[in-house]
């Protein structure tokens, strides 16, 4: 039963004692006896008993007036319970799909990471040549900080016919896509190094070239403009010499005696399409006694924030370079990384990034 | 195609403005992208439009903190592609803008200077 009508019900009875009360106050006063016919006549005789009686009608409508507010009110409770309910609902679904979602993600996340180092494993192998130029040349290091785990900077080296090769190459792009980059600059080193045994550095640098090109199908108006920079060293341990050959990577050589002086490259990196179409790279040759030592790295260190927006700079790591360079092998590499690390912190590594010390 | 497209900078790009009114190309800020062809693209459309009818002077202002190798490279690109204006007896004009401090910069827009073959300011401040 609703409240309007219950209110209505209500309201009747209580009104139903004004008739009932006014009645026997009046049979009591006029002295008569209690029963149908007096009231009767008391009800007949009194024309105020008339308007009492209508107390029950008028009572029950007020309390129904009342009944039906209570009712608009209960509806509106009803209403509101409904749409918790209904947002409830809506929300632990919304919930459970953040959750299967989140669940989806990690797992993808999870097969991504995976994916990637197993890439690692790969690149890792390949670079472990480098592990060599350490033996050959004891007092060199190689310090090597890819941003996402594979890296589109690697460190090659190769013995041929007396001849000693060591390259730093710095992919476009880091993460897989320079990954993938650093496979064909490190296929295309191996390849011109082994059907010419006696390769010249810039002879090199132009057969990549060119071959980068043919790989990737780069046109003046492809939109794949990708390649690598390099610094391509062919040292003569026999003779003593060093050819350098750079393709937007120089180096920093530094005598036995201290003094330093910057191997500059030539502008043009490898792949992609050069401004002078028929442009070709130069070599310089350096003349070395035991004790020199040379530097090349990735542009990922000398271009790498701070926290105040400041870039490590040249003139820090030649700094750096000529402060350290007559300590052992292990230690410089250790100091170069904290070096790093202390300028860095906690701001984000914008690129991969390359060091290698060689000592003659 | 509107006559000048505002792209904001985000962590990972520079800011853009490509403006046909003035014939005036702006790059401001970091270029690192992830997919640099995907965030060159609308630069490319826009000068494909551009060229068609191109100003007399065009400048491309360059007013970098930081470029990823991949960026550079379509920086030539473009570079490269206002070198065409010449042959249509345009005048295109390349504005280096760079921190006196930030010898990276400097030396970047320097080798710059040396191998293109149209006008190439370098603006130190």
């Amino acid at each position: 039963m609703n409240y309007r009508t219950r209110y209505f019900i209500y309201g009747a009875i209580f009104g139903c004692f004004f008739p009932v009360i006014s009645s026997i106050v009046d049979l009591l006063v006029q002295g008569l006896p209690f029963s149908l016919d007096s009231i009767m006549q008391v009800q007949r005789t009194q024309p105020l008993h008339w308007v009492i009686d209508s107390a029950p009608l008028f009572l029950g409508v007020f309390a129904m007036l009342a009944g039906i507010k209570q009712d608009e009110v209960m509806q509106m409770n009803q209403n509101l319970e409904q749409k918790v309910q209904e947002r409830t609902r809506d929300l632990h679904e919304k919930n459970s799909e953040l959750s299967i979602a989140q669940k989806d993600l990690s797992k993808s996340l999870e097969k991504i990471s995976q994916s990637i180092d197993y890439a690692q494993r790969i690149q890792m192998a390949l670079i472990s040549n480098a592990e060599q130029m350490k033996t050959d040349f004891p007092g060199s290091f190689f310090l090597f900080r890819p941003r996402d785990v594979v890296s589109g900077d690697f460190l090659w080296y190769h013995r041929s016919n007396g001849y000693v090769y060591v390259a730093a190459v710095d992919c476009t792009g880091h993460g897989v896509p320079g990954a993938f980059m650093s496979l064909i600059g490190y296929c295309l080193l191996n390849k011109i190094t082994s059907e010419n045994k006696h390769a010249g550095t810039a002879e090199i640098l132009d057969t990549i070239h060119i071959e980068i090109q043919k790989i990737l199908n780069q046109k003046r108006d492809s939109e794949v403009h990708d390649g690598m920079e390099m610094a391509l060293c062919r040292i003569d341990t026999k003779n003593k010499t060093v050819d350098f050959s750079g393709a937007g990577m120089g180096l920093c050589y530094i005598s036995a005696n201290g003094n330093m002086r910057e191997v500059k490259a030539d502008f043009f990196s490898l792949g992609g399409f050069h401004f002078k179409p028929n442009f070709k790279y130069s070599t310089q040759t350096i003349s070395y006694q035991a004790g020199d030592r040379f530097y090349m790295f990735s542009d990922g260190i000398t271009d790498q924030f701070n926290a105040q927006d400041e870039k490590f700079g040249l003139t820090r790591l030649r700094k750096n370079m000529a402060a350290h360079s007559n300590k052992p092998a292990a230690e410089q590499e250790k100091i170069f990384s904290a070096e790093i690390d202390n300028w860095k912190k906690s701001t984000r590594q914008l690129d991969d990034m390359m060091l290698a010390g060689i000592a003659l | 195609m509107p006559e000048v497209i505002n792209i904001p900078a985000t962590e990972d790009t520079p800011a853009i403005i490509l403006d046909a009114v003035k014939g005036q190309i702006s790059i401001s800020g970091k270029a690192l992208p992830e997919d640099s062809l995907a965030f060159f693209k609308p630069i490319y459309d826009w000068l494909k439009e551009y060229y068609q009818s191109p100003l007399a002077t065009t400048e491309l202002h360059l007013h970098l903190d930081y470029i990823n190798s991949a960026s550079t490279r379509h920086l030539f690109n473009i570079i490269s592609g206002m070198q065409d204006l010449i042959d249509k007896q345009k005048n295109a004009k390349v504005i280096w803008h760079c921190k006196s401090s930030d010898e990276m910069m400097k030396t970047k827009g320097e080798e710059l200077q040396s191998i293109v073959d149209i006008s190439f300011e370098i603006k130190e401040s």
